[in-house]
């Protein structure tokens, strides 16, 4: 059984990721932890030391699995398994990093607003945090129900490490799947609102090329996908043109500059993101 | 509900019907059939020989009234206007017989249309205005009144839906602001969604650091709450408040575009009217402003 860890705020990004993962749980059958990880006050210096500090401690830990319980709470109709979570009392991204660290977790879950623009979804992708995740991560923008995912890929570089993960977590869940190559050089040929769409055939391709070697690892874990194409415009509107997915699943880069068209692009995903670590 | 339609004979008066007729049929609502002309028995606005407003006007109805089996009408018999039908206070009116269980009331005002719509609201107060008008790619504004819809948009005291001729729409964007969000503008967007068998998005502004303050997102939880509850899964976006003239002026095709405004919303503070004009007349879509 896959096992996924969650990280739970009390607010309305969580709560969406939250909802996510427990459709996620229900098609597939993983397991879903809850972590929550409370920051100290940072006005309020710890109380001393010893049996005071520890008693503040309790109290910070305690006020906040309350917090989270209510929000598991409104969940546990949807999803009846799950777990009590997991509170820590420390910096959120450092307690996330060593618990990934410490557990062998297979996903890593996150909630993240759909937001207009795409400057704080740069500066999460920015952080040294999501480099240091060692396991894949989604990215939850909106609790949508999943039907169809699509694996985007450069068309020189493999996507095998989004095929394997997609075979593990839903082969056998009915859940459909693209397989797409993008191009954001240039704008589409009517215009730059425009995205140019061409069917690829695999079977007219040598077994070593990328987009062959993606598919045949999606063929052999029973997740043949429906459609493979290429799309070529600009990263927008890709990104418009890839809203009618409710997961896409993107390799993370190792390295992410000041302008990215893939960000971009993945920026006007409303829904969710899966990112995955090239081996 | 209580709506005014505010009619001339131009194809977009068609498409404000149908979306008035569609609103009918699930909510009963009492509707006026407001036509607005320039000069009295005169369309100056219509083609030339084209057939009179008041023969405009019944047709109208006649195609609201399609949508009700005969019989089984809410709005019982709607009368017709006649030649020579009496002139009330610089207003026409003809109401059908006393046997409805709704009322639908024919007006026919003349001289400016916005004066006149805002004249009409004030005489008889509605919950809602809904107006047809030209999008940008095919026209502009109303025929000889450029500026009529969006000086009602500005001026009423009450919500005000523009039409836009042939807009279809896939999905509504709700821009939520604090606490002008009422039950009644929440239900008339869940009537709109069905009408349609629209999407829904609900917006949430933000500030620079890109987080929504803890009563938006109480609200945002809330509505998302009550939408849940009625079977509708929204989709949730922000919006930093300073890239809402570029969010608002961004073409959405298949999108109708819900604000709500007054002078205590934010949105009302970070819309000056010069912009709200902007977005009624450049957007190809539908835009709904509730109140």
């Amino acid at each position: 059984m896959l096992k996924s860890i969650v990280y739970l705020n009390a607010d309305l990004a969580a709560t969406i990721a939250l909802r996510y993962a427990c459709q996620l749980a229900t098609l597939t059958g993983m397991e879903i932890n809850i972590l929550h990880v409370e920051p100290p006050d940072t006005e309020d210096h710890p109380p001393g030391s010893g049996w005071v500090r520890r008693t503040w401690e309790k109290g910070l830990i305690s006020q906040a699995t309350e917090q989270i319980g209510q929000v598991i709470a409104m969940e546990k109709d949807r999803c009846p398994t799950l777990a009590p979570p997991k509170i820590l009392l420390g910096q959120p991204q450092t307690g996330i990093l060593r618990e990934l660290r410490e557990s062998d977790y297979d996903l890593f879950i996150t909630g993240l607003l759909h937001s207009f623009s795409s400057q704080h979804f740069y500066k999460e992708l920015h952080s040294k945090f999501y480099q240091q995740i060692p396991c894949p991560i989604l990215m939850v923008k909106n609790p949508v129900e999943l039907k169809r995912a699509v694996i985007l890929m450069d068309p020189d570089e493999t996507g095998t490490a989004q095929a394997r993960t997609f075979t593990r977590l839903f082969k056998a869940t009915g859940v459909a799947v693209d397989l797409i190559t993008c191009e954001f050089g240039r704008a589409g040929k009517a215009g730059p609102e425009h995205v140019d769409e061409t069917a690829l055939s695999v079977g007219a391709m040598a077994p070593e090329e990328p987009v062959a070697q993606t598919h045949a690892i999606l063929k052999e874990g029973g997740c043949l996908p429906e459609t493979v194409m290429h799309l070529a415009g600009l990263p927008k509107v890709v990104g418009d043109r890839l809203a009618g997915y409710q997961l896409v699943l993107v390799s993370l880069p190792h390295h992410i500059g000041q302008s990215s068209p893939l960000l971009d692009c993945l920026s006007r995903v409303p829904s969710a993101l899966l990112f995955c670590r090239r081996s | 509900m209580k709506i005014l339609l505010a009619l001339d004979d131009n194809p977009y008066s068609a498409t404000a019907v149908n979306e008035v007729r569609a609103l009918a049929v699930n909510t009963w609502a009492n509707v006026t059939f407001l036509g607005l002309e320039a000069k009295p028995g005169d369309s100056a606005s219509g083609p030339a020989g084209g057939p009179s407003l008041r023969t405009a006007l019944n047709g109208y109805v006649e195609q609201f009234m399609s949508a009700f089996p005969t019989g089984d009408s809410p709005y019982g018999d709607t009368g017709e206007f006649q030649d020579g039908t009496g002139s009330d206070n610089g207003r026409c009116s003809c109401r059908g017989a006393e046997d409805g269980r709704k009322q639908l009331i024919k007006h026919l005002r003349s001289g400016d249309p916005a004066k006149a719509v805002l004249t009409e609201v004030l005489e008889d107060p509605s919950d809602l205005i809904v107006i047809g008008c030209d999008p940008p790619s095919q026209g502009q504004g109303w025929p000889g009144h450029p500026t009529a819809p969006q000086r009602i948009v500005n001026e009423a005291p009450c919500s005000v839906m523009v039409v836009k001729r042939a807009a279809r729409i896939d999905r509504i964007v709700c821009c939520l602001d604090g606490d002008a969000v009422t039950q009644a503008s929440l239900e008339l967007i869940n009537q709109l969604l069905t009408i349609h068998g629209a999407g829904l998005t609900l917006v949430g502004f933000t500030g620079s650091s890109g987080a929504l303050k803890a009563d938006v997102e109480n609200r945002l939880v809330n509505i998302l709450n009550y939408y849940r509850a009625l079977g509708i899964e929204p989709l949730v976006e922000s919006v930093d408040i300073a890239s809402l003239d570029s969010f608002t002026s961004q073409d959405r095709p298949g999108e109708m575009l819900a604000l709500w405004m007054g002078p205590q919303t934010l949105l009302g503070k970070w819309l000056p009217k010069r912009k709200v004009n902007r977005l009624v007349t450049e957007s190809q879509a539908t835009v709904l402003i509730l109140r």
